[in-house]
C-alpha cells in the first residue's frame, strides 16, 4: 500500500525525479567504476603473474623483476639451494639486458630449462643451443627477420668508436609471445648463459623463478607459497623473496596513486548519494506537510508514513542502479581507453575491468547510503503536528 | 675537489660504507637521501662494487646531491651517486663510452638542421630534440591529465544534475509565491530574473564552497605524496584560472537550469499554481 502510495509521490514530479535519479545514476557509476578501478588493477596483476605461472621470485634485495639492472651474482648456488626444498618443483633463472642489432636496442632476455611459461612460442622451437633466438613480432618486424636468419647481436650500439666491437652471432630459431611486453617493446629470448657472456656476468641473473610443487588444477596454495618464500628469505637474508601476494602488494605499491584516488572519489560518490536523497527527501517532506498530516488524520501510523519516505528513496535509489550500472559499464571502458594510452604499460593492462561484483557492490553501498539518508525525513515525516500543520495548510 | 656534475654518469650498486678513510679515493657525489637511509657524512669512505665483480673500489663522499623534482622518476626506488667521467670508465673499466651526449647549441644555431645532419652520420645513435624528449617522457602525465578531465566532466554533470534536482523543488516550493506575483501584475521576466538570480547565487555559493574544498584538499594532497614519495614535487594545484572556470560553470548552470525551472513553472494554470 505505502509502496504504491511512494511511487505515486515519485513520478508525480517528473522533471524533478529525472534530474534526481540523473545524479544518483552518475553518482552510482562513478562509484562502481573507482570500485572497478581498484580491484582492476589487483586483477591485471594477478593475470600477468599467473600467465607467467611461477609462485615464488627471488630478487636482488630491495628490487622487483626488471625494475633496476641489479643482478644475483652466484644465481646457480640460489637456484641449487631453492630447489633442495621438497615443496619446489623447478626453479627459471632469468637474466635481463638490454642488446643491440644493428644500433636497434633488443630487450632480451636470458633463460634456462625448456619447461618454462615466461613466454609462449608460437612459430618455429624453443632455444636448444647457445647460438639460438626467439624474437617477438616487434622485433622480427624491427629487424625484418624471418626463422633461419642470423643477427648480429652487439652490448653496444656500433657507433664510430666502437665499430671493432665483436658481435655474437645469432639464429632465429622461433617467434614468441611475452605476457608483460611493453606496446612496441621488441623482445628476445636467448639462453641465459649466451647473455651472461655478453653482459660478461658468469652466473649472474636479475631474478630466480620458482616453481612450487601444486596437488591438483595447478593450483599451490597461498600459505604454501609464503612459506616456501619466508624459508628461502631466511636462508638468503640479502636477497628479496616474494610470493605472489608479496609480489602483488610491492607492484601495488607503486600505483598506490590510483588506489587513494578511487578511495577519495567512492567516498566523495556515497556523500553525494547521501546528500542529494537527504535533501530531495527534506524539501519533498516539507512540501507535502499538509498531505502527510492528512494521511495521518485518516488514520495512518507513523511507521506508515516513515515507510512512505524510506519506499520513496528505494525507488528513486533502484531506478538509479539500472541506469547507474549501465553508465558505468560504459564509463568503464571509456576511462580504461584513457588510461591505457600510456606508453609504459604491458600490451593487455587493464585499469578498469567491468564486472557485476563491482556495479553490484556499488549498487548496494549506494542503497544503504541512501536508505541512511532517509531516515531522518522520514522520521521527521512521521513527527509532524497533525492539527497544527492542518490549520497551517488547509485553513 | 670540483667537477662537473653534467659530464657524470649515473652509477651504478651502492654496496656498503666504511669509516675508512683512503687518501687515494676518489670523490663521489651521493643522492642527499643516502645521508639519512646509510647514515653517511661528507668526508666519509664507501666501497662501490659493480654487479659480477667481486673487487670494490673506495670512493670519498664529497657531498650529497638533491636531484631535481621529476615526476617521471617519482617511484624510482634505486639511488644516484655522481662521480667524474674519467672516475667512471676506470672503475667500470669501460673506456670511452657514455649513454648519451647533451649538448648546448650556441645561440640562434638551428638545432633541426643540426638533427638532420647528426642522424645522417648513421654511426649507430639517434639525436632528439630536448623538446621532443620532453614530451615523450610526458606521455604518461598527458594521460593522467586526461582522465583527470574526463572525471571533472562527470563530477560536473552530477553536481548539475544535482542542482537541477534541487532547484525544481525549490520552485515547486515557490509556486505559490510566485503565482501571487503573477496575480498581482509581475511580469514573468521579473519573474524569471528573479528565479534565476536565485539560481546563480545558490550554483555560486556551491561553487564558493568547492573551491574552499579544493584548496583544503589541495594542500592535503601535496602534504601526503610529497611525503609519501619524499620529493617537493606540486601534485596539486589551484590557479586563478580553475577558480573562474568553477564560478563560470556554476553560473552558466544556474542559469540553464533556472530558465527550465521557470519554463516549467509557467506551464501550469495560475489557478492551479494557486492551488484553486
Amino acid at each position: 500500500m505505502m509502496m504504491r502510495v511512494a511511487f505515486r509521490n515519485v513520478v508525480r514530479h517528473r522533471l524533478r525525479t529525472l534530474f534526481t535519479v540523473l545524479a544518483l545514476s552518475m553518482a552510482v557509476a562513478l562509484l562502481a567504476d573507482m570500485l572497478m578501478l581498484s580491484r582492476g588493477m589487483e586483477k591485471t596483476f594477478y593475470r600477468v603473474l599467473s600467465s607467467v605461472g611461477y609462485e615464488v621470485r627471488v630478487c636482488p634485495r630491495g628490487t622487483l623483476p626488471f625494475a633496476t639492472d641489479a643482478v644475483l651474482e652466484e644465481s646457480s648456488r640460489v637456484a641449487t639451494a631453492v630447489e633442495k626444498d621438497a615443496r619446489v618443483d623447478r626453479t627459471l633463472r632469468v637474466l635481463g639486458t638490454t642488446l643491440h642489432v644493428d644500433s636497434i636496442p633488443l630487450f632480451t632476455m636470458g633463460v634456462e630449462g625448456e619447461r618454462q611459461s615466461l613466454y609462449r612460442v608460437v612459430e618455429g622451437h624453443d632455444v636448444v643451443s647457445g647460438n639460438d633466438i626467439l624474437l617477438n613480432r616487434n622485433a622480427v618486424t624491427a629487424f625484418h627477420a624471418t626463422i633461419g636468419d642470423s643477427l648480429q647481436l652487439r652490448r653496444d650500439t656500433a657507433g664510430a668508436t666502437l665499430a671493432f666491437e665483436r658481435a655474437r652471432s645469432a639464429r632465429v630459431v622461433g617467434i614468441i609471445e611475452v605476457a608483460f611486453d611493453l606496446p612496441g617493446q621488441r623482445t628476445a629470448i636467448l639462453p641465459i648463459a649466451t647473455v651472461q657472456e655478453l653482459r660478461g656476468e658468469p652466473d649472474a641473473a636479475s631474478f630466480v623463478l620458482v616453481k612450487l610443487k601444486s596437488t591438483d588444477n595447478n593450483f599451490v596454495p597461498l600459505d604454501q607459497q609464503r612459506s616456501v618464500a619466508a624459508s628461502v628469505a631466511r636462508q638468503f637474508p640479502n636477497l628479496s623473496v616474494y610470493s605472489v601476494d608479496e609480489l602483488m602488494s610491492a607492484l601495488e605499491r607503486q600505483l598506490a596513486y590510483f588506489k587513494q584516488f578511487s578511495l577519495i572519489l567512492s567516498t566523495i560518490s556515497l556523500l553525494v548519494t547521501f546528500l542529494l536523497v537527504a535533501v530531495v527527501l527534506t524539501i519533498g517532506v516539507g512540501e507535502r506537510r499538509g498531505e502527510i498530516a492528512a494521511l495521518r488524520s485518516m488514520g495512518f501510523r507513523r511507521r506508515s508514513i516513515q515507510s512512505m519516505i524510506l519506499s520513496e528513496s528505494a525507488l528513486l535509489l533502484a531506478m538509479s542502479a539500472v541506469l547507474g550500472s549501465v553508465l558505468g559499464w560504459l564509463l568503464a571502458g571509456y576511462l580504461d581507453h584513457i588510461l591505457t594510452q600510456s606508453p609504459s604499460l604491458p600490451a593487455g593492462y587493464r585499469f578498469f575491468i567491468p564486472s557485476w561484483r563491482e556495479i553490484l557492490m556499488a549498487v548496494a553501498l549506494s542503497g544503504v547510503a541512501g536508505i541512511i539518508a532517509a531516515l531522518l525525513p522520514a522520521i521527521q515525516a512521521a513527527r509532524i503536528d497533525i492539527p497544527k500543520t492542518l490549520h497551517e495548510e488547509v485553513v | 675537489m670540483s667537477f662537473n656534475h653534467k659530464s657524470c654518469l649515473i652509477a651504478c650498486i651502492l654496496a656498503s660504507a666504511t669509516a675508512d678513510v683512503a687518501a687515494a679515493a676518489s670523490p663521489i657525489v651521493l643522492e642527499s637521501r643516502l645521508a639519512g637511509e646509510m647514515h653517511l657524512a661528507a668526508g666519509d669512505t664507501v666501497s662501490l662494487r659493480l654487479p659480477g665483480t667481486s673487487s670494490s673500489q673506495q670512493f670519498v663522499v664529497s657531498g650529497f646531491y638533491t636531484p631535481p623534482p621529476d615526476p617521471a622518476g617519482i617511484s624510482r626506488t634505486s639511488r644516484q651517486a655522481w662521480m667524474p667521467l674519467t672516475d667512471l670508465e676506470h672503475f667500470s673499466a669501460r673506456n670511452d663510452r657514455v649513454s648519451r651526449f647533451v649538448l648546448s647549441l650556441k645561440a640562434g644555431a638551428n638545432a633541426d638542421s643540426l638533427l638532420d645532419a647528426l642522424n645522417s652520420t648513421h654511426l649507430g645513435f639517434r639525436a632528439y630534440h630536448a623538446r621532443d624528449v620532453a614530451k615523450q617522457s610526458s606521455q604518461t602525465f598527458v594521460v593522467i591529465s586526461n582522465f583527470h578531465k574526463a572525471i571533472s566532466i562527470l563530477s560536473i554533470l552530477t553536481g548539475a544534475a544535482f542542482l537541477a534536482a534541487i532547484v525544481l523543488l525549490q520552485v515547486q516550493e515557490l509556486r505559490r509565491s510566485l503565482g501571487v506575483l503573477r496575480v498581482i501584475g509581475i511580469s514573468k521576466r521579473r519573474i524569471y530574473t528573479v528565479v534565476i538570480g536565485e539560481t546563480v547565487l545558490l550554483a555560486n555559493v556551491g561553487a564558493a564552497a568547492g573551491v574552499g574544498v579544493a584548496f583544503l584538499v589541495s594542500r592535503m594532497v601535496n602534504s601526503y605524496y610529497r611525503s609519501y614519495f619524499a620529493t617537493n614535487l606540486v601534485f596539486s594545484s589551484i590557479e586563478g584560472w580553475h577558480v573562474i572556470l568553477a564560478f563560470g560553470i556554476a553560473s552558466l548552470v544556474g542559469v540553464v537550469l533556472g530558465s527550465i525551472a521557470t519554463t516549467y513553472l509557467f506551464k501550469s494554470e495560475i489557478n492551479e499554481v494557486l492551488g484553486r
